[in-house]
């Protein structure tokens, strides 16, 4: 019985470490996959001249307003 | 005489039952390659590799058998076969549909969330914490990162873990459809989703493999060699100036090294280190880490539908092609969402975010290798 006992609480340890890698994890997982999505976003419009001239203009046009 | 006889009494003696079992292994992994049609590239090798190790007195392995020779060479070393696969994985891969709609990227994120549920459930019932996060990647589905990451932590079920990633990735077709009709409605799978790509030019197909070499070499390092091949693969493919290279990757290379590696596993499938209760737990939570990818995927996307506008609403089951097995599971969504209505075409969408769960898949494995030693202090 004891023996069980002190498995199940072993068990338990792990688990809880096991939560701790889960939000670390999905965290590191979002962070990375997050820093593809801007510089994917930034290629798509840097790349592209119609986006690049269209982007420039909305710069532009906020620093006029100013 | 009796070396004629030596084989057959061991096979009846002791623990020989093990190895009859791991014939009708064998032989139901053949059976699915050949009439159903399931990864037969790589069931059919393991299949008979199963067999062909668990002969009493097997010459193909031991000291001098070709498949621990082979096991040693391109899985245990440096897990040389994998990564030379996703050489070729990553020149079939065409990232366009996911970098004309970056957004996509998320889904592969989301849909990764059943590896860690399956590494609680796993320390629940009994694995330690390095095992648990060895089989909890199954739920990748991505055979080349549950190696990588079994063989660094040295867990003692590599070869069912191998088995279950490369068979429940032949059983997307099977687990996909159950996992996602039991959280979403007809009417939400009929949802539709105009397809308007927008332009990707050449030059940004070219920087995004170098791009995302270096973001997960930089946060996740122990995953650098998984994302690099799968990055130099799809750069080759890319680049515009090595169209025979890319050819050969995506054909020979990755129809040689599969063939190889789905033997080279089988030499993992010892009866006496498979035929054990721990298997079937491996098995029952490879599965769950499947099913638990796709629904975290699918209640993403639902919990994004929530911020968007009606016009923009995202067809929930296109979270759940964020898992690993590309294209499998992009057709399987297309599948469903024609199911729901005739004219409901999602492919393109869910090939997106299938492409993305390659990526994400990588990186989760990085990552995993990355905490889990810090936390265990090894």
């Amino acid at each position: 019985m004891n023996t069980m006992l002190s498995a199940f609480a072993d068990n338990l340890k792990n688990t809880v470490k096991a939560l701790d890698i889960t939000w670390k994890g999905m965290l590191g997982i979002f962070l990375v996959i997050g820093i593809i999505y801007i510089v994917v976003t930034v290629l798509n419009i840097v790349t592209v001249e119609d986006k690049r001239k269209a982007v420039a203009q909305k710069i532009k046009g906020f620093f006029k307003k100013k | 005489m009796d070396f004629l006889v030596n084989g057959v009494v061991e096979l009846f003696s002791g623990d020989g039952w093990k190895m009859i079992v791991m014939w009708a292994v064998g032989i139901l992994l053949i059976y699915l390659a050949i009439k159903k049609d399931m990864e037969p590239a790589l069931l059919l090798p393991m299949g008979f590799g199963a067999i062909l190790v668990n002969l009493p007195f097997s010459g193909a392995i031991g000291a001098e058998g070709i498949l621990d020779w082979l096991f040693d060479l391109g899985i245990g070393q440096a897990e040389a076969f994998p990564l030379l696969l996703f050489i070729g994985i990553g020149a079939m891969i065409d990232f366009g549909p996911l970098l004309s709609n970056p957004k996509l990227l998320f889904f592969g994120a989301a849909a990764q969330v059943g590896i860690f549920i399956t590494i609680i459930l796993a320390s629940l019932i009994g694995f330690n914490l390095a095992d648990a996060s060895s089989i909890g990647i199954i739920g990748a589905a991505d055979g080349p990162t549950s190696i990588l990451v079994a063989r660094t932590f040295k867990s003692g079920y590599l070869g069912a873990i191998m088995v279950a990633a490369y068979s429940y990735m032949a059983l997307v077709p099977i687990i996909q459809p159950m996992a996602i009709k039991a959280v979403t409605t007809k009417k939400e799978r009929a949802l539709h989703m105009p397809y308007s790509p927008a332009t990707v030019t050449k030059t940004t197909k070219i920087i995004f493999p170098i791009v995302v070499t270096v973001i997960a070499g930089l946060i996740a390092p122990a995953s650098v060699s998984l994302v690099g091949m799968l990055m130099l693969g799809n750069l080759i493919r890319e680049c515009g100036v090595l169209d025979n290279l890319s050819e050969t990757a995506q054909k020979t290379l990755a129809n040689l090294i599969t063939l190889l590696l789905g033997v080279t596993i089988a030499a993992s499938m010892k009866a006496d280190q498979f035929v054990r209760w721990q298997t079937l737990a491996i098995m029952g939570l490879g599965l769950f880490a499947f099913v638990f990818d796709t629904i975290g995927g699918v209640l993403f996307a639902k919990l994004v539908n929530v911020f968007l506008p009606q016009s923009k609403k995202i067809n929930p089951m296109i979270g759940g092609a964020g898992i690993s097995a590309f294209p499998m599971s992009a057709r399987v969504i297309q599948k469903l969402g024609l199911e729901a209505d005739p004219t409901n075409h999602l492919l393109m969408h869910a090939v997106g975010a299938n492409v993305s769960g390659q990526v994400a898949s990588v990186v989760a494995g990085g990552i995993i290798l990355s905490i889990v030693p810090a936390m265990l202090g090894i």
